[in-house]
């Protein structure tokens, strides 16, 4: 259990070195036929885990009466209609939806990536009174469910004018209200060597200097899943904009996509399917391009260690 | 020394908290007494907001009409348009923050709700023309002596079968007076000629609107005049047993089949073609239609021509917000809506078959084939209904929601008939 | 070599002893409040510290005090309170609490659904998250598409779709049931059984590991490859690796993924409200704590009812977390121990 701690006993200054090293993937002497068979296990487990969203991706290209009668992820046939249809259908349309939901993301990623990484900073590595009461605080905030704070919350926006904006969607991030990612951040720095910040200390540089040159360059991997899932969850979040959103023109893509379902009477699957899909694909990409740098992030930072 | 300094920032940061969380209850309108928006005297042309939920095609045609009515020298409408499930969490949240919309489409079992909890303004308050609606539609809206919603559309309920499935098996589809003994002999018929193949109708044992025309057809109400249920536990009793039996003999969908396809109307058991009929309001008549190839049947629930059970019911209100800063011109939009020519014919049915003769005949000729049946079965139903004797009172919405449960608990074999009667009875009363 | 050679006899020596190791700092002080006895002067370096943590700290303060704590403070107040959203609350003292536990069968039926998806759902998820992220933690071409499909699930969230999909997969003719035909299996239908409903929601965040999968690759990256390697010189197999090097280091995250999944799925909604059409049917077998407190807040206007339910889940949850934090002292490594 203790390896780490006795490696750095050992041998301190190497310890370090390892930290701050460029931590690549294993790269394995594998031979061919272990990784072919690696590749036919992650193949099986995609496909399986996929299922639905294949069945979805054929249901949008048949005709509505069809969607429901078969589990085939093989199309009959391939009508294209749902698409152009779905993405004109609820004006001001899916574009529209979709450029709203991209304006209120950059601003709840930008405010969480700030506002939580100080925080985070100054519970993981800074000593002041009253620490232990602040901490357990943050942590009591994500236990009470939303939905009773919901209304009280909206009297406060009601109260200062902010209902029918993005303000009450935007705003609360750069004020570091979701804990989840103080605390993921706290974990991530904490398991970063006190060594190396405390050389820097040494070396004259202040809280802020060692905040940003040290710390920071080595939580890239926490700050881009911080960013990665700010992003998504907030991509999908229906119920904020639902309260606080009225004009359809400011509604984004899980507002717009509900649109297409009508529980009091006519829906349009093959619609809703389709305009699914295409919601996936900009977080598919972002989260496609931020693995690399999620990857790529820490073994760039060039530390000379 | 240090522990008096301690004390002291301990006080400070109290006092931080209270503030905020004085701010925040003041916000809420908790603690102090709310202010009802009146007072200033009303500019009928300030802006206004209005609210419903709907889809695509309605929504369209609800934003052409109030432009229409905007142009025309209206005051400017901002609207804010929801599906169904979203509508009326909003709805509560707003209603919280003294905040809904001036304008608001209510739905016949919410009305009480809100009226009743004075979020809406009695219409009298306001000129208003009503009376081209039709007789029995106009109480709708009416709580006691206050009118609180225009209605919007109406509907009715139906009894729907797959006339193709039934030609098939050469079962024929119950017509003029019947019974509803008559239902089960009807499914029970239609599975046995299937060779157990396919249920003669969907579980409608849950449905309370069912239950009232069961009682109804007896001659008489399911609720008192005062709002207490005047249906009697024997009623239930016997009702919950009909569906039982059927469910037995294959005439209807074991529990969980039901289960699957609720809130499912492609997946129901009419749709996919397992099942030969089923109970559904006019607007989900057209909806099944759009999703299935077999030709659909709408046709009267068990009727007696003596007691018509059937009623003209109100699918949608407009109603008017109480803290409303502009009741007139709000009142103007649902005129607007219900009575110009113009908006009549730009709405259409989209919202559902209007409630004026008026509008009706200006329609005739403009509605789609996939509507039409609807259509003509409503001028059906106004020669074979009778009204309701009052409106739903406050907490209907709650008594359906357990019906359903306790029906559906029935059906899985968690509680015995006797229970779930008791049950009903027990919370109506409580 | 020679620091190889110490670590080889380090590295053996603590995988026999499994000697717990202890994070610094009080149960819920995440480590922070190094338990130091206050001294009754501060140097001005410790001031200047204090005054940069608080500064560091003041977007949150702001947060906590002008968005966060109010409502909070409201909701607790009307917990006590029966109000019905339109008219002010009316004080009823402990009346809320005392129906919760005495005169309300669904409440209780609520809390048995939630205990049972939160005992289940969080090991599974865990499970599968930290098995994928081992197994793609490699460099391979490839990699990051299938990460990225292997998160697709996640992406999709609490979609409407989902609730379709799951009757197609769930269904008693779906996808499901005709595999199992396949082997002879007459199969249920799992979705609208009150025996098997509440599984498929389980299913559901199962499938939907993407987020934990996320963290723990990230923590992996953190592992300094010497460190890896030193123990493959040392002849350690991929198992040994695994339980002596590996885990250890990723305790710290997988505490954080217990923690907070716990949390979530306490406070899960959106599966049953999506699947089970709103209702947590049939017959209340999804029938999730937050989803009834919903049901009660927002459709039979019981605010004050669905505020102190609401208080309720906290202290579950805190007790939870707290019996967390309490046994993270034994297996929780911290890498800025000293």
């Amino acid at each position: 259990m203790t390896a780490p701690a006795a490696l750095r006993r050992a041998d301190p200054q190497r310890a370090r070195a390892a930290r701050a090293r460029p931590s690549k993937p294993p790269t394995k002497r594998s031979t061919p036929l272990r990784t072919i068979a690696w590749h036919g296990l992650m193949v099986l487990i995609c496909v399986v885990s996929i299922y639905p969203l294949l069945w979805m991706a054929r249901s949008s290209v048949v005709p509505e009466t069809e969607i429901f009668s078969s589990p085939s992820v093989v199309p009959s046939g391939i009508d294209l209609s749902n698409f152009p249809a779905g993405w004109v259908a609820n004006p001001p349309g899916f574009g529209q939806f979709m450029l709203n939901s991209f304006v209120i993301c950059v601003g709840a990623v930008l405010g969480n990536l700030i506002a939580c990484t100080l925080a985070a900073y100054a519970f993981a590595r800074l000593r002041f009174p009253l620490k232990g009461l602040w901490f357990t605080v943050m942590l009591g905030t994500m236990m009470l469910p939303g939905h009773v704070t919901l209304i009280p919350q909206y009297a406060l926006f009601s109260a200062i004018d902010w209902v029918g904006t993005y303000l009450p969607l935007i705003v609360p991030k750069f004020l570091a209200t979701d804990a989840f990612f103080i605390f993921l951040l706290v974990q991530f720095m904490r398991g970063i060597p006190r060594e190396l910040d405390e050389a820097a200390e040494i070396d004259g540089a202040g809280r802020w200097r060692t905040f940003r040159s040290v710390m920071l360059p080595l939580t890239v991997p926490a700050l881009a899943t911080t960013a990665v899932f700010t992003f998504i969850w907030t991509y999908e979040d229906f119920l904020g904009p639902l309260i606080y959103l009225s004009d359809l023109n400011d509604y984004p893509v899980p507002l717009g996509l509900r649109m297409f379902v009508n529980a009091m009477g006519n829906s349009s699957y093959g619609q809703l399917f389709a305009m699914s899909l295409v919601s996936l694909l900009p977080v598919f990409i972002t989260f496609l391009l931020f693995q690399r740098k999620l990857i790529q992030g820490i073994a760039t930072t060039g530390l000379k260690g | 020394m240090k522990s008096t300094r301690r004390t002291h920032r301990r006080h400070a940061q109290m006092t931080v908290l209270a503030t905020c969380a004085a701010l925040t209850l003041a916000a809420c309108g908790v603690g102090g007494g709310s202010d009802d928006g009146g007072g200033e005297p009303a500019d009928p042309s300030a802006p206004i907001r209005a609210a419903w939920w709907g889809e695509d095609n309605q929504n369209q045609a609800l934003d052409a009409a109030i432009t229409a009515f905007t142009e025309a020298g209206g005051p400017d409408v901002s609207i804010e348009a929801q599906p169904w499930d979203g509508y009326w969490d909003k709805l509560a949240t707003q209603v919280a923050g003294r905040d809904i919309p001036d304008v608001v489409m209510q739905a016949a079992s919410q009305l009480p709700t809100y009226a009743g909890r004075d979020a809406l303004l009695d219409l009298s308050e306001v000129d208003l023309d009503l009376s081209g609606l039709d007789e029995g539609i106009r109480d709708f809206g009416a709580v006691g002596d206050e009118t609180f919603g225009v209605v919007a559309a109406t509907n009715a309920m139906g009894f729907v079968t797959n006339s193709d499935l039934l030609a098939e098996l050469g079962v024929a589809a119950p017509e003029g007076e019947w019974t509803w003994d008559d239902l089960s002999t009807f499914a029970n018929e239609v599975h046995t000629a299937s060779g157990g193949e396919t249920w003669g109708i969907q579980d409608g044992g849950g449905d309370m609107i069912l239950f009232i025309l069961y009682v109804r057809d007896s001659g008489r109400e399911f609720y008192a005049d005062d709002g207490s249920i005047n249906a009697t536990p024997d009623d239930l009793r016997a009702w919950f047993q009909l569906w039982a039996d059927m469910r037995e003999s294959g005439a209807v969908p074991p529990a969980e089949a039901t289960a699957e396809a609720s809130g499912n109307l492609p997946g129901s058991p009419l749709a996919s073609g397992r099942a030969a009929a089923t109970f559904a309001w006019t607007q989900d008549y057209v909806a099944v239609q759009s999703v299935t190839d077999a030709a659909l049947d709408i046709g009267l629930p068990p009727y007696n021509s003596e007691n018509p059970s059937l009623w003209i019911n109100a699918a949608s209100l407009w109603s008017i917000s109480a803290w409303s800063e502009n009741p007139q011109g709000s009142a103007d939009l649902i005129d607007h809506l219900v009575n110009d020519p113009e908006a009549i014919e730009t709405l259409g049915v989209s919202l559902g078959v209007p409630p004026t003769a008026a509008a009706r005949e200006q329609l005739v000729d403009l509605v789609s084939d996939e509507e039409r049946p609807a259509v003509e079965y409503m001028d059906l139903v106004a020669d074979n209904s009778r009204p309701l004797n009052r409106l739903w009172p406050d907490g209907f919405a709650t008594s359906r929601t357990l019906f359903d449960q306790l029906d559906e608990s029935v059906a899985f074999g968690e509680m015995t008939i006797d229970e779930a009667v008791d049950a009903f009875f027990a919370d109506a009363e409580g | 070599m020679r620091s190889s050679q110490t670590l080889k006899a380090e590295t053996t020596a603590a995988a026999r002893s499994a000697a717990p190791v202890r994070p610094s700092g009080g149960a819920l002080s995440g480590g922070a409040a190094r338990g130091r006895a206050p001294k009754p002067r501060r140097s001005p370096r410790q001031r200047g510290e204090a005054r940069a943590g608080y500064l560091f700290l003041l977007p949150w303060f702001v947060g906590l005090v002008g968005l966060v704590l109010g409502p909070m403070i409201v909701s607790a107040y009307l917990s006590f309170t029966e109000y019905d959203l339109f008219h002010d609350p009316v004080w009823v003292g402990l009346d809320n609490y005392r129906t919760m536990f005495t005169d309300d069968p669904r409440y209780l039926q609520s809390l048995r659904v939630t205990f049972t998806y939160v005992l289940a759902s969080v090991p599974l998820r865990l499970a599968v998250a930290l098995g994928l992220a081992l197994l793609m933690n490699r460099a391979v071409r490839g990699m990051s598409f299938y990460r990225a499909v292997l998160y697709l699930p996640s992406l999709l969230g609490g979609s409407v779709a989902i609730a379709v999909l799951w009757r197609q997969l769930f269904g008693g003719e779906g996808a499901v049931n005709q595999i199992l035909a396949l082997v002879g299996i007459d199969g249920p239908s799992w979705i609208s059984s009150p025996d098997t409903s509440l599984l498929t929601i389980i299913v559901l965040a199962v499938w939907q590991f993407g987020s934990p999968m996320v963290i723990f690759l990230a923590g992996l990256r953190q592992i300094p490859q010497e460190v890896l390697e030193a123990a493959t010189v040392d002849g350690a197999g991929a198992v040994r690796r695994f339980f002596s090097v590996v885990l250890p280091l990723l305790t710290p995250l997988v505490f954080f993924n217990v923690i907070m999944q716990t949390i979530v799925a306490f406070q899960a909604f959106t599966p049953s409200y999506i699947i089970s059409n709103g209702t947590g049917g049939p017959v209340d077998s999804t029938l999730f704590y937050t989803l009834y407190l919903y049901i009660k807040g927002f459709s039979e206007f019981e605010m004050g009812y669905a505020s102190a339910m609401a208080w309720v889940l906290v202290a579950i949850i805190a007790v939870f977390t707290a019996v967390n934090f309490l046994g993270a002292r034994r297996w929780v490594f911290y890498g800025d121990q000293s």
